[in-house]
């Protein structure tokens, strides 16, 4: 699909769309050279960042969450926080907290850790609920309100949260409802023999991570994510999107539908992968590569068994919807 | 998992508690017609087999199983004998379900025990076909499928409520090809199978009368036959069903003449009355048929006997249908020979003197033999004789004595025997009929029902120039009984079984229903035989069927019929293409699968090409370049022209032969 020519609905030209591919190309080139054999991953958290989504990475310790966090921002030239959950943490630690001055007598706002243009949230199933709650408060408002006062988040904002297996010691699960504030899961999962290799022999992470020079600048990157409105959007897909939709509301193995809100963002992370891959429009292929990533953390099936390593339900969704 | 996995594992709860609630439903109705210990055992053993599952037990050691089980069917030979026939089978099959239970541990062993129960729904059959139990049966292979559908599934199973609709779904598009394979399926003419010892026990007429063997009867509702008269209907008085003709006394025992079938003339007046008699089996040659069978209109195995009686060549295994004329007005035997007359006369040289003697003073004081009935019969009604269903007993040597001069109480068989003994003291030829007497009609059906409980007995006399003359004495003792029915006849206080008992227009309404309802699941379901078959075909135009034809129309039939199916489903999951772009990539589609690929319509065109292009190297550009130029058209924003789309699938040959290797 290379020897496509970008085409989208704006009044942006042949040029601007040849300046988009490069950025796109440099960006996905540095973040591969940091974070080994993960292409996809980085792909579908590029996209997800490109919709304007948060992200949310299940893995293990040490699988290179933060680290993808962190090359994302380098790379991205966005600056970043990382906040990392314990139990014992309180919202204050997050959203910051107003201190009396002495000296004017008046409160003062010292804004916590999530005021940055990229937050990793590391490890936020530790916290408690009540911690949680603020920070996904934070991402779905994009501003924080301390003792009446509300402050802007800067912009872009990305969080990038992640998160232990369930099955972990002293873990808070996300409610469905919090889930539904990241617009993809994605899991990293064990790098294979010849990465893993390259890790072993390659330089340190860290020091690479301080090498790394910003791609974009916030300006563009605030560009790409208008482009990525922008990209062509045919009858047919939207026919085939519907079709997806109403299935998981009608299928009597599934426990609940996707959401309004659900249907829009997996077209919005759709139209960034077309973008990401430089497709005219978004096509049927562009939505099943995202599907699984948007879907997964929000439906389950009725009855639990059913969700078998061979069959997770938004494979059996795409089985059994045809593309129209 | 693959399939052999699957039913190698351990089941769980719910697949064990679908088979195990199969396996009792399918026994219930068993309990009927076996001893109740085979299905003591299996029901103890099916408890026991749960317990020992939710308390994780293991199941008993395999020499302990192989010496319950040997100890069980030693069991069930002790009972039986045998264990040949019906009921000793049917035990054993339930003995050896249960003790399939005990070593079941896998899925697939559950499978064993779920095909041993659909044998005992079968075997229900066997022993009663009526709408009942076919009600039931239809519910048991229900919960069946739905058993078998979940024990089949590996992991988790649906709600009990979902599971059935499910296979309710499935059992339900199964039923018009059932119907289709009921209505055409070739039948053989007769019986399969004879099925004796489901019959045995059953009631009827038997072939001789002694004290009681009539008052048995009468305690029974099991209906005898029904019969539907086609435009004249008999008065009640008339309705006499004639069976057996017993001649031979000896002690008090009456039986039919061993010998001779000498030829009779029998002479029938006025117009008949047609009537279509449906006889439940009985396991004896002979016919019912109301007084007196016209010999021109019989079914082709029968015939009448010498002494009015209709027989059959063969004994009546299975409920038979047929048409017979009568006349009410007949002459049988206007000549009798000398063989008859002293047939009919004989009675026992010694014992009954009073009874003897009262004979001999009729004779003496009436000239003529019909003076001498008519002076016996009023007898039976001035003395103070009681119609009652349980008389005192007579044991005496003397019972005719006995029961006329001393209890005088007694009902039809006493009358008509005593009777009977009377005219031959008195050298008149008589003898006892037996057979049934009245009918109960029944408005919904339009049919006369006879049950046992008609069963009745009565006398004939042989007069000159009349010939044989039917007489019943015990008209004349409770004229109700004739007229009315039993229950009429009895004096209050006395017991009757409910059936008889129960006369409100309530029960007797439903009990009509209920047997309307029966006539028809006979006649249409149980009778549809090779006859009736052929009858309804030739009636939908297939004149001249046979066996060959119709394994043909069937055939025809259920092919146009499953092809008619086909095509619907086939329409209704149709795609329309409104798209020209996706029409070409239709085209596109079946060229790949002509060339070996697998198509999947969810499948993305992209994927599709990748695919492709590896199981097709020769292919890879120009599948790839179709896929891309598609997904542009279709997908992307520019108008394109559709031309280039057709000019790209022109480079996929449209089959396997025109492919470059």
């Amino acid at each position: 699909m290379s020897n496509l020519v970008m085409q989208t609905a704006s009044p942006t030209t042949t040029i601007s769309a040849e300046k988009y591919r490069q950025q796109i190309d440099a960006i996905i080139a540095a973040l591969d050279s940091i974070v080994l054999g993960k292409e996809q991953q980085i792909r579908l958290a590029l996209a997800c960042l490109l919709a304007n989504g948060h992200l949310l990475i299940e893995d293990l310790p040490g699988m290179g969450k933060t680290t993808l966090a962190h090359a994302l921002a380098r790379v991205l030239g966005l600056d970043f926080h990382r906040i990392q959950f314990t139990s014992d943490m309180l919202p204050a630690d997050v959203i910051g907290v107003s201190v009396f001055r002495k000296e004017s007598a008046d409160f003062q706002f010292h804004a916590g850790p999530v005021f940055a243009q990229l937050v990793l949230a590391d490890e936020v199933n530790r916290a408690t609920p009540k911690t949680q709650s603020a920070l996904l408060e934070a991402m779905e408002e994009r501003q924080v309100s301390v003792d009446g006062e509300t402050h802007k988040l800067p912009t872009p904002f990305f969080v990038i949260a992640t998160q232990n297996p369930q099955e972990q010691v002293g873990t808070y699960a996300l409610p469905e409802s919090q889930l539904d504030r990241f617009l993809m899961r994605i899991f990293l999962g064990y790098p294979d023999r010849q990465h893993e290799r390259e890790l072993l022999t390659g330089a340190d992470r860290r020091q690479l991570l301080d090498a790394l020079m910003p791609k974009v600048s916030p300006a563009e990157l605030i560009a790409l994510q208008n482009a990525v409105q922008h990209v062509h959007v045919s009858d047919a897909l939207l026919d085939y999107q519907q079709n997806l939709v109403e299935f998981t509301r009608s299928d009597s193995r599934i426990a609940s539908g996707l959401s309004p809100r659900a249907s829009l963002v997996l077209l919005q992370a759709a139209k960034a992968w077309a973008f990401i891959h430089g497709h005219p429009g978004v096509t049927p292929a562009d939505l099943q590569a995202v599907f699984a990533e948007v879907v997964d953390h929000r439906l389950r099936f009725r009855n639990p068994a059913d969700n078998t390593d061979d069959e997770v339900l938004s494979s059996y969704i795409i089985r059994s919807v045809a593309i129209p | 998992m693959t399939a052999k996995q699957k039913f190698t594992v351990a089941f769980n709860n719910a697949q064990l508690a679908w088979t195990l609630v199969f396996l009792l439903a399918t026994m219930i109705p068993l309990a009927n017609d076996l001893p109740l210990w085979p299905l003591l055992v299996a029901a103890v053993t099916i408890g026991w087999r749960w317990w020992l599952h939710v308390q994780r037990r293991r199941v008993p050691h395999g020499v302990v199983r192989f010496l319950w089980t040997l100890a069980n069917a030693a069991f069930v030979f002790a009972t039986f004998r045998t264990f040949n026939g019906l009921a000793p089978g049917s035990s054993l099959l339930i003995i050896m379900a249960a003790m399939k239970l005990t070593e079941s541990v896998r899925v697939r062993d559950l499978l064993v025990v779920i095909y041993m129960s659909f044998f005992l729904i079968l075997a229900n059959f066997l022993f009663d076909q009526s709408l009942s139990v076919a009600l039931y049966s239809a519910l048991l292979v229900w919960l069946g499928v739905t058993c078998f559908s979940q024990v089949n599934r590996s992991s988790v199973q649906d709600a009990p409520i979902a599971a059935l609709r499910d296979s309710g779904r499935l059992l339900a598009q199964a039923v018009p090809l059932t119907l289709l394979l009921f209505v055409l399926f070739p039948r053989v003419p007769g019986p399969f199978w004879a099925l004796p010892s489901a019959s045995q026990g059953q009631t009827g007429l038997s072939n001789s009368m002694q004290p009681g063997s009539i008052s048995q009867l009468l305690q029974s509702d099991a209906v005898a036959f029904r019969v539907k008269f086609e435009d004249t209907v008999p008065a009640r008085q008339e309705l006499y069903w004639r069976g057996p003709v017993l001649e031979h006394v000896q002690s008090r025992h009456w039986r039919p003449l061993r010998h001779s079938d000498q030829p009779t003339e029998l002479r029938v007046f006025g117009a008949p009355i047609r009537y279509e008699m449906i006889l439940e089996p009985h396991q004896e040659n002979w016919l019912l048929a109301l007084d007196m069978s016209a010999p021109d209109a019989l079914p082709d195995d029968a015939r009448i006997l010498y002494n009015g009686a209709l027989t059959s060549n063969g004994k009546v295994f299975e409920r038979r249908r047929f048409s017979l004329n009568a006349h009410t007005r007949y002459m049988l035997a206007p000549q009798l020979s000398e063989i008859q007359r002293a047939s009919n006369l004989n009675a026992a040289l010694t014992g009954n003197p009073r009874a003897r003697d009262i004979a001999v003073t009729w004779r003496q004081t009436h000239t003529n033999p019909a003076d001498i009935v008519d002076a016996a019969l009023e007898y039976f009604n001035q003395q103070p004789f009681v119609y009652t269903l349980s008389p005192p007993l007579l044991p005496g040597p003397h019972t005719v004595d006995d029961f006329l001069f001393g209890t005088r109480r007694g009902f039809c068989e006493h009358y008509a025997s005593a009777f009977t003994l009377l005219m031959r003291y008195a050298g008149i030829p008589a003898r006892v009929v037996t057979g049934y007497m009245g009918g109960e009609y029944n408005p919904i059906s339009e049919h006369y029902t006879i049950r046992q409980s008609d069963a009745h007995a009565w006398s004939e006399v042989w007069l000159e120039e009349r010939g044989w003359v039917r007489v019943d004495p015990t008209g004349a003792v409770a004229p109700e009984r004739v007229e009315q029915g039993i229950a009429a006849a009895l004096s209050g206080g006395e017991s009757l079984p409910m059936f008889i008992m129960n006369n409100s227009s309530l029960i007797r309404g439903m009990r009509q229903t209920l047997d309307a309802i029966n006539t028809n699941w006979n006649h249409w379901i149980l009778g549809y035989g090779q006859e009736r078959q052929w009858e309804f075909l030739g009636k939908l135009g297939m004149h001249t069927p046979s066996i060959a034809r119709l394994v043909i129309v069937l055939a025809i039939v259920a092919t146009l019929g499953m092809m008619l199916f086909a095509l619907w489903l086939g329409w209704r999951s149709r795609v329309v293409a409104h798209d020209p772009a996706h029409a070409v990539y239709r085209r596109f589609t079946r060229r790949l699968n002509h060339l070996g690929i697998t198509i999947n319509d969810s499948e993305a065109a992209s994927e599709l090409a990748q695919r492709a292009a590896q199981e097709l190297p020769a292919y890879a550009n120009a599948v790839e370049n179709f896929c891309t130029l598609y997904e542009q058209l279709r997908y992307g924003p520019a108008q394109q022209d559709i031309s280039r789309l057709k000019r790209a699938l022109r480079r996929i040959p449209p089959h396997r032969l025109l492919m470059r290797r």
